[in-house]
């Protein structure tokens, strides 16, 4: 069962969403849903609050917010979720998105705080991860109780 | 239990997903049309047992910025001589957009008594028309550039030199003239090679897609938001300014000096000057013509290069059939050389 189960991970991947296992022929019990969207700024001249646009107008240096919800479906409740997000190559996550939570600077093989992180450059030398090399961040999450909902997210400059 | 082999699997299946997303960062931004989608992989338990799920964001597309900076190269002006052909200002276009584009360029002249930014104020206008370069990388107008019409494919953030070439500088200038040209760039669509592209048009709805927005700042002389970008250069004329005298006095004769009457010696001096603040002038040709009623007198020769008309020079000039010669091989600014000869009166 192991071997089929870790193929299976292999295979699955993240280009699909949400495939059940074949070993345990059941529902998932968690709903997820993921977005990207624009941050407008707040406008002091203007009055207005800083608000969350659909992001059909994005150009570099735009600042962009992207969330993943969670809700627990099931009648049992869910424990040791994490949440792997890789962060797009064209973004840059914001300095307050990076001290949030863990990240990767290596691909996802190790996390840690960034302050704790270092990067092998070109040149040989090993200097502290800036969030030029976050190229994942992740959140856990102990337990979630039958029918309740959460959402993780970060933010991100669009390069 | 076996999360932790578990989680392996995963990460590699996690860097799949974002090299999927890879597209070259540049200083300009994300290139046009890109997507941005958000992959989420999610690990978790029920009962004790592990469970692996994964989901896709909407997509975002990156939209068109289209911005460029045109600058001259350089806070001097291009030194011209009146009469000179062909001569160049140079100015660097910069495609700031996060795309390829194609760029027209337009040169014109700046009109008379208008500002010439740093230079002061327009005084006269090249003749001709006007030519554009593409710089062969030293930054120099000279044979190895490529005569262009528009900046054709020119990628983000890759700088160009174009210099833009006058036909001809008006003769008879004044020195310190200004001529003001102004080099405006326009992106336009990037026609793959094939001649210049079409025009831009702006987005006027956001969608989905890739929209066009055009980012520019104002130019010298456009406005933002237009496409366009224009700079300023000039030429500034830095000649010669000569100016010739002719003297004679009696040297000797039968009732002393001071009397031209038949017999007697005159010396002629040709003194040329060049004003101070003006260009070296080189290969000055001086010629005079002898009255018919005077003879050139061969033992004293023709003198040049002396800093006056007491001083004889240590050149020497040429007669031939009534004509004197001589040629003054540099004069620099606010210096004098002359030409001595001598005659007696028939």
């Amino acid at each position: 069962m192991f071997s089929n189960f870790l193929k299976a991970a292999f295979v699955a991947g993240s280009l699909m969403v949400a495939a059940p296992m074949a070993a345990m022929a059941q529902e998932s019990p968690v709903a997820l849903s993921s977005a990207v969207q624009l941050v407008i700024p707040a406008d002091e001249n203007a009055g207005t609050e800083e608000q969350l646009a659909e992001a059909s107008n994005v150009l570099p240096q735009d600042l962009l917010h992207f969330s993943v919800s969670y809700r627990n479906t099931g009648a049992e409740a869910v424990s040791d979720l994490l949440l792997i997000n890789p962060v797009p190559a064209t973004v840059r996550v914001t300095d307050g998105s990076a001290l949030s939570t863990q990240v990767s600077v290596d691909g996802g093989t190790s996390w840690g705080n960034l302050s704790e992180l270092v990067v092998e450059r070109e040149n040989g030398e090993t200097t502290p991860a800036t969030v030029d090399d976050i190229t994942h961040l992740r959140w856990t999450i102990a337990l979630i109780a039958p029918g309740e909902a959460g959402s993780v997210g970060f933010r991100a400059v669009v390069k | 239990m076996n999360r932790t082999r578990l989680l392996v699997g995963t990460a590699i299946s996690a860097v799949a997903g974002s090299l999927l997303l890879a597209s070259p960062a540049l200083a300009a931004g994300t290139q046009a049309g890109s997507t941005i989608t958000n992959n989420v992989t999610v690990q978790y338990q029920v009962g004790g047992i592990a469970q692996t799920q994964a989901t896709a964001s909407n997509t975002v597309t990156v939209d068109r910025k289209v911005d460029l900076v045109v600058a001259r190269t350089d806070a001097s002006a291009t030194i011209v001589t009146p009469g000179a052909t062909a001569q160049a200002v140079s100015f660097t276009v910069t495609n700031t957009s996060n795309a390829t584009l194609d760029f027209q360029l337009s040169a014109s002249q700046r009109a008379d008594g208008e500002s010439v930014d740093i230079f002061g104020n327009d005084s006269f206008d090249t003749t001709g028309g006007f030519t554009y370069y593409l710089d062969d990388g030293d930054g120099v107008f000279d044979a190895g550039d490529t005569l262009i019409t528009h900046l054709n494919a020119l990628a983000p953030d890759s700088p160009v030199v174009v210099h833009v070439v006058a036909a001809n500088v008006p003769s008879g200038l004044a020195n310190a003239s200004v001529a003001g040209i102004i080099l405006t760039a326009t992106a336009k669509e990037n026609n793959n090679g094939t001649g210049l592209g079409t025009d831009l048009t702006q987005a006027t709805t956001n969608t989905a897609g890739m929209d066009t927005i055009f980012a520019d700042a104002a130019g010298f002389v456009d406005g933002a938001r237009t496409a366009s970008f224009s700079a300023i250069d000039a030429f500034q004329v830095f000649g010669a300014t000569l100016s010739a005298t002719k003297s004679s006095r009696i040297v000797a004769g039968d009732f002393g000096t001071g009397a031209f009457i038949p017999g007697a010696t005159i010396e002629y001096c040709i003194a040329v000057s060049n004003a101070a603040g003006s260009a070296t002038a080189e290969n000055i040709v001086l010629s005079d013509t002898l009255p018919s009623e005077v003879t050139y007198v061969d033992a004293f020769g023709v003198l040049v290069g002396g800093p006056d008309c007491n001083t004889p020079g240590t050149g020497v000039g040429s007669e031939s059939a009534g004509v004197v010669t001589g040629t003054v091989a540099s004069l620099p600014a606010d210096t004098t050389q002359t030409l001595i000869f001598r005659a007696t009166i028939n």
